[in-house]
């Protein structure tokens, strides 16, 4: 896809990282690519903007002011399934690597950050959650089609 | 639930032995590979549901094989064990999609349960 598609789409990149530096350079990069950025200083106002808002991906410090960035993966893959999240850290150890793979991670960017890097990175993060979005709205339709071709469930798919 | 069938791949002898096996026991349908074009030529031949792969071997290593399994296979999950573990391995796991990464020497039974639980979490998708 190219980067003016995604300006189109309505959706943004959401930065999670209590370093300031860090955010604002990837913020400045991925504004002059083209994306629509939000940032969040902490996990807390992460998860809030991400309910409030219409993101394609997250990209969330391992390390975050109030808690673990883990634990705010975990939480983001369970209540926006299509979202893409690619974890980052400075200083990665095995355990956590692992533990962000367990955790339904995208990918894992290791700071200091290689802009490059994190331009591939988000066009096929995006790419993803393009994909698992469409799939929903077609398995959605699929299931709305295959009930309304059953006798006696046309009258519930109408009305729920 | 039908009869779960894995491939394992591993240049170690005693490890493809212990784990055949251990599977045998378990009434599980299991074939072996010694690196990953062994493990390829397996696949095109025969239904497997999972791969548990070591990552470091002779001829095609286990990452190479996972990245070709993500093209010819996507469907298939992979584990991959490794004795000897990184951070540079696990990311290029992560991004490969893998089921798991679990280092050496492994519980044998926390392995069953583990890759017990991926094959009926895909039974059931």
């Amino acid at each position: 896809m190219s980067h003016a598609d995604t300006r189109q789409t309505g959706k943004g990149i959401l930065i999670a990282d209590g370093q300031a530096g860090v955010r604002g350079q990837l913020r400045e990069y991925l504004t002059d690519i083209g994306y629509t950025v939000e940032m969040a200083a902490d996990g807390r106002e992460a998860v809030q903007r991400i309910a409030d808002g219409s993101f394609a991906v997250a990209l969330v410090d391992c390390r975050l002011a109030d808690g673990d960035g883990l634990d705010v993966l975990e939480q983001l893959c369970q209540s926006h399934p299509d979202l893409s999240v690619v974890m980052l850290s400075g200083d990665p150890s095995l355990e956590l690597v692992i533990s962000a793979l367990r955790r339904g991670a995208f990918d894992f960017v290791v700071k200091p950050v290689n802009l490059t890097e994190v331009d591939v990175i988000v066009r096929k993060a995006w790419d993803s959650f393009e994909l698992r979005a469409a799939y929903r709205a077609l398995s959605y339709r699929s299931r709305l089609q295959g009930a309304a071709h059953t006798p006696g469930k046309s009258a519930s798919v109408m009305i729920g | 639930m039908k009869t779960p069938s894995i491939l394992v791949v591993d240049d170690e002898l005693l490890i493809r032995d212990l784990l055949y096996d251990f599977f045998l026991g378990q009434g599980w349908d299991i074939a072996v590979a010694e690196n990953g074009e062994r493990a390829l030529q397996i696949l095109r031949s025969r239904q497997i549901d999972l791969v548990l792969t070591d990552i470091k071997m002779p001829l095609m290593d286990g990452l190479e094989l996972t990245s070709q399994m993500k093209e010819s296979y996507p469907g298939i999950p992979v584990v991959l064990m490794t004795g000897y573990p990184s951070v540079e391995s696990a990311i290029t796991a992560l991004r490969y999609k893998v089921e798991d990464y679990i280092t050496k020497p492994f519980n044998i039974n926390q392995l069953y349960k583990l890759v017990d639980a991926k094959i009926r979490e895909r039974e059931v998708r």
